[in-house]
């Protein structure tokens, strides 16, 4: 367990309590992201193989889309309402 | 004792706890998308790569799915409470 395994571990548990306690809608989003950051890194580092490095990229696009999709989702909300 | 498992792990325990516990439709999704980090989390520490490369690919579209839903059905409410108020004319 390394040094640096270690701090983004903490920043990412940081991240998932800060999660569940914030009531802002897009402040929970903010957060989301930076732990799917977090745990892209994590990954990356877990596995060591090239294969770890294409699951880390992949899963870095997808949950960037899926966060955008959230926020994009909250504009429209607020417009209809 | 490794950190992938043990944050991810806490990932999947927070985020079962946030569906039951939050009450906004879209803080329900938030907190299934921390769920499912989570349960890609898991799934990689235990070596099963090609998987987590599948299911990372559809966890947006999930995502998406779920929020296509919540939009329609906010519009199909406000539609009714836009008719509502027109309509008891004919129960008059």
């Amino acid at each position: 367990m390394g040094i640096v395994e270690t701090i983004i571990g903490a920043i990412a548990l940081l991240m998932a309590i800060r999660i569940f306690l914030t009531r802002s809608r897009a402040r929970k989003l903010l957060y989301l992201c930076c732990l799917s950051f977090c745990i892209s890194a994590l990954i990356a580092l877990y596995v060591n193989s090239p294969m770890g490095g294409i699951v880390a990229i992949t899963y870095f696009i997808c949950s960037t889309l899926s966060s955008n999709a959230i926020a994009y989702t909250i504009e429209q909300v607020k417009d209809i309402e | 004792m490794e950190i992938l498992p043990l944050i991810a792990g806490i990932c999947c325990v927070l985020g079962g706890i946030g569906v039951i516990v939050h009450t906004n439709p879209i803080n329900k999704i938030i907190m299934f998308a921390l769920l499912e980090i989570g349960m890609i989390g898991l799934i990689i520490s235990s070596y099963y790569l090609d998987i987590a490369i599948i299911s990372s690919l559809c966890e947006p579209i999930c995502t998406i799915i779920l929020l296509l839903g919540y939009l329609k059905y906010i519009t199909t409410v406000k539609k009714k409470k836009r008719y509502g108020r027109n309509l008891p004319v004919l129960s008059k």
